[in-house]
């Protein structure tokens, strides 16, 4: 199935790709010529029409021969820079002084310009690409090559704390949108010669930067080699977040499960990064992507490191067992009322027997309308501005909740069940996705074959959780397990003196994450 | 090709799952007329009259109970029970049953019918209580005030799972009756129901045993009684021991711990059953000047209550022997147990083994302590 998919894909993008081949080697002339005019004409005519063009023509006052000029985009350069690096050494300083040899150009890289990063570019096409994302060209009359000029500079969010995943303890640094930005926080974390940082460029319009980040001499250079292959597949004409790409790599297309990892922390990457994962940072995404992910990861949460190994534990072991209840409160309890009444004890069956008087809808009926309402409730509040928020938890709690039971048209404990299992679905919120098909997958079961059907269709849950695979490492790692250094960091989290190793099947190759102490006693 | 078969192979399989799920269907609660309880009596012509008690409930903010009782008749206990639909609409439903109380009329013919049906029947438990009415028919039972609960077979199935601090009644559950007709070498037993008049209305109060021998009822014991038959088949777990005529007045012993040892003991003459029972209590009520808590007045009073408790259960042997001649301490099962090739030799005839049996019963009481008081309350003027 998902090798037939892949291969319609690849049809598609290479069919756009060509066609855009074709419109531009209409327009585009290959060759710069000698001429200072006519390059700037060709160049202007590539970017004809884009008013946000600008271009400079200027000359030094003591050598005539020195005639250049800049070309940038507005909004994409610091224009502070051009001016200090660029033009005032050019106008101001006798040059005829300076400049002794022959070759100009060469002259002015070295000698003139006060730029940490110039270089010589001949190809027109790679002239445009840089002009594009914000390097300035210069030109000089009687030369067929350009001085690139690294002047980038725009407004950027500034470093802020991540919204997904807030916490009370430990770095409140985030991820921004701008790649480079997003580099550094890593790199400042890992700072070994060992962290490596590839830069690739995806999409045929977008152009977007995307860096491979690992560490060289953890990482599986299997996995790493299968992402770069992946990463080539990809021919899409554009790449506004992650999450494109996290989609276009993933194993098991069509499972609700997230097989490529995400998050927004970069303490979390380093973690990552040193447990043998690769990370992918997009730029214009705050959320870098990891690979391998496991599900164990959903339930992992940065603080459970920071904070006392039992605190930790408890924390994560409340979130796996949080996101179990979540899925299975609803068809449990529908099962248990409308299947097995004799397994409840009498007086919960008189008071749900009382609390069910007068409701005109069968329960599973109510359970599959109270979780819709549920889930409408959650995207309306995530989606609306902050201050209509709170009117959408008023309705959702007030007139929904509590009316409806008023009204007899819904029973006092479907609200209960549903809202406690809305509220186990928001603990483990990276698995939210599948855990609303879940709900109402197994809620379906249980409707129609009660606990039998429920346990049917948990057993096809797990079957399907073990038959997937993200880059070669099975999905449960570490569940089935709480013994080796595998499962020590899954239900609960190990104390650190105790996680002498890495994860074994994703850092195989270095697994001694610290030399243990025999006596640990100080 | 793959995913084809694939998706066929896990029709089948699910469909497997829906086929062989057995007779399990979706039923709301509120459609159900939960019994909370059971009177069976006999009918005209023979027929079985069934009396559930159907827990009515009221929905809303204040929900309350209260109970309501339809009488239907039906040629079976089967067939009456489905006869209700053609009374009250609901289908019956049994698995919150608490209580069978069953008529002494019934009771006499034989009980093995109504074992059967409740064992049998899918929806009903075997663990509900078991009741013998000792009034004219079982369902006035039902007809009585309840007191602490607003169902009275709830209240009936509190009083008897409290029985184990009064020990006045048997407390005996459907399975266990069952085992105990169809067990070789022991009779059963059921606790006996009956309505009196408490503060001028009627209501129902169990104290007493029916003796069964086989499936059929032979009589009743009292409250006494059945204490001492609890003492002899070790079941009892709690309760007062009134030491009465010992210098002039008396002295409650509450019981925190009864064990009883059985042993029969056959030489030439016959079968002795030796019974020993080892009492642990305390001293909960002082009638009057006679100091129980010294030394001397407790060994009185150890002596006293001793020989009065092996005089009694001796005595409540023997009448159980001459009287019902129903074995339902089940000394044959003992025998049984202990000297298997003795009980073949005396299992045919184990009726008339049972009323010649003799008896040797030694009490052994011990006294813990005089609860919050170590002296007696002293009457000065």
């Amino acid at each position: 199935m998902g090798d037939i998919m892949f291969r319609k894909k690849k049809k598609n993008s290479s069919e756009n790709g060509s066609l855009c081949k074709e419109n531009n080697s209409v327009v585009k002339i290959k060759e710069l010529g000698k001429s200072l005019e006519d390059n700037v004409n060709q160049l202007k005519a590539i970017f004809s029409n884009d008013e946000a063009l600008i271009i400079r023509y200027f000359q030094n006052k003591y050598l005539k021969t020195a005639k250049c000029c800049v070309i940038y985009f507005e909004g994409m350069v610091d224009e502070g820079l051009i001016n200090e690096d660029i033009i005032h050494p050019i106008l101001k300083d006798d040059l005829s002084a300076d400049i002794s040899g022959s070759n100009l150009l060469e002259e002015i890289q070295h000698k003139v310009l006060v730029s940490s990063c110039v270089s010589v570019e001949k190809n027109i096409d790679d002239i445009v690409n840089s002009v594009i994302s914000g390097n300035t060209i210069f030109l000089l009359d009687g030369y067929d090559r350009v001085l690139l000029v690294r002047t980038k500079g725009w407004q950027a969010r500034t470093i802020s704390e991540p919204e997904s995943e807030r916490t009370v303890r430990g770095p409140k640094e985030g991820f921004t949108e701008s790649i480079m930005v997003n580099i550094s926080l890593i790199r400042r974390r890992i700072k070994t010669p060992e962290l490596k940082m590839k830069f690739r460029q995806i999409g045929e319009r977008s152009h977007t930067r995307v860096c491979l980040c690992y560490i060289d001499d953890i990482v599986s250079k299997d996995i790493l080699a299968e992402l770069e292959r992946r990463l080539d597949e990809i021919k899409i004409d554009a790449v506004l977040d992650s999450g494109y790409i996290q989609e276009l790599i993933r194993d098991a297309p069509f499972s609700p499960f997230d097989t490529v990892g995400h998050t927004e922390r970069p303490d979390v990457i380093a973690s990552k990064l040193l447990e043998g994962r690769i990370a992918i940072v997009v730029d214009g995404s705050p959320f870098v992507l990891t690979v391998p992910f496991v599900l164990a990861e959903t339930a992992q949460s940065a603080e459970d490191y920071y904070n006392n190994y039992l605190l930790g534990s408890f924390n994560r072991f409340i979130r796996s067992a949080a996101t179990i209840a979540a899925i299975s409160v609803p068809a449990i309890y529908l099962a248990v009322v409308t299947y097995h009444q004799e397994m409840l004890p009498t007086p919960v069956l008189l008071s749900l027997s009382a609390a069910l008087q007068d409701v005109p809808f069968p329960t599973a009926v109510s359970f599959f309308i109270m979780l819709l309402i549920f889930d409408i409730l959650r995207e309306a509040g995530a989606r609306m501005p902050l201050a209509v928020g709170q009117a959408v938890n008023i309705v959702g709690a007030l007139v929904l909740g509590e009316a409806a039971v008023e009204a007899n048209l819904v029973s006092a404990p479907v609200v209960v069940v549903t809202a406690l299992s809305g509220i186990l679905t928001l603990m483990n919120i990276k698995l939210l996705g599948p855990m609303i098909f879940l709900r109402f997958f197994l809620l379906f079961d249980a409707a129609i074959l009660g606990i039998y059907g429920f346990i049917f269709g948990f057993f096809l849950l797990i079957l399907h959780l073990s038959s997937i695979r993200s880059f070669g490492v099975p999905y449960m790692l570490g569940i089935t397990t709480a013994k080796n250094h595998n499962g020590q960091d899954v239900w609960i989290r190990a104390p650190w003196w105790s996680m002498t190793l890495r994860p074994k099947i994703i850092a195989a190759r270095n697994l001694v994450r610290q030399t243990a102490r025999r006596n640990r006693r100080w | 090709m793959k995913t084809g078969k694939i998706i066929l192979f896990a029709f089948f399989i699910s469909l497997n799952s829906v086929l062989f799920s057995s007779c399990w269907n979706y039923r709301e609660i509120d459609d159900m007329a939960i019994v909370s309880g059971v009177a069976i009596d006999k009918g005209i012509n023979n027929r079985y009259a069934i009396t559930p008690e159907i827990v009515q409930i009221a929905g809303g903010r204040e929900h309350k109970q209260s109970s309501e009782t339809v009488t239907i008749e039906g040629k079976s206990i089967f067939d009456a029970v489905r006869n209700e639909i053609s009374v009250t609409g609901k289908k019956l439903y049994w698995s919150h049953t608490k209580v069978v109380i069953v008529s002494q009329e019934i009771a006499r013919e034989g009980l093995n019918k109504v074992v059967d049906w409740y064992a049998r029947d899918a929806e009903a438990r075997e663990d509900v209580h078991f009741l013998i009415s000792k009034d004219e028919s079982a369902k006035e039972i039902f007809e009585g005030y309840a007191v602490t609960d607003d169902v009275i077979s709830y209240e009936l199935s509190q009083m008897l799972d409290n029985q184990k601090s009064l020990s006045k009644a048997p407390k005996v559950d459907l399975w266990d009756f069952a085992n105990c007709i169809s067990g070789e070498g022991i009779s059963a037993v059921a606790p006996a129901i009956s309505l009196k008049k408490v503060d001028g209305k009627e209501k129902a109060q169990i104290e007493g045993t029916a003796i069964f021998k086989k499936d059929k009822l032979l009589g009743f014991i009292d409250g006494e009684d059945t204490q001492a038959m609890l003492f002899i088949k070790n079941e009892v777990k709690g309760g007062v021991i009134v030491c009465d005529e010992i210098e002039k007045t008396f002295v409650s012993l509450e019981i925190f711990k009864s064990k009883t040892k059985i042993k029969p003991i056959c030489n030439g003459k016959g079968i002795t059953m030796g019974i020993t029972i080892e009492l642990d209590t305390a001293i909960d009520e002082v009638g009057d000047t006679f100091d129980p808590i010294e030394e001397e007045g407790r060994k009185k009073l150890k002596e006293h209550c001793e020989g009065m408790l092996n005089e009694r259960f001796t005595k409540f042997i023997k009448k159980i022997q001459s009287e019902y001649g129903a074995d339902i301490f089940g000394f044959g099962a003992k025998i049984r147990e202990d000297n298997p090739s003795l009980w073949k030799a005396i299992s045919k005839n184990w009726g008339e083994e049972f009323k010649n049996l003799k008896i040797n019963v030694s009490t052994k009481l011990r006294i813990r302590n005089s609860a919050q008081m170590s002296k007696i309350l002293e009457v000065e003027d």
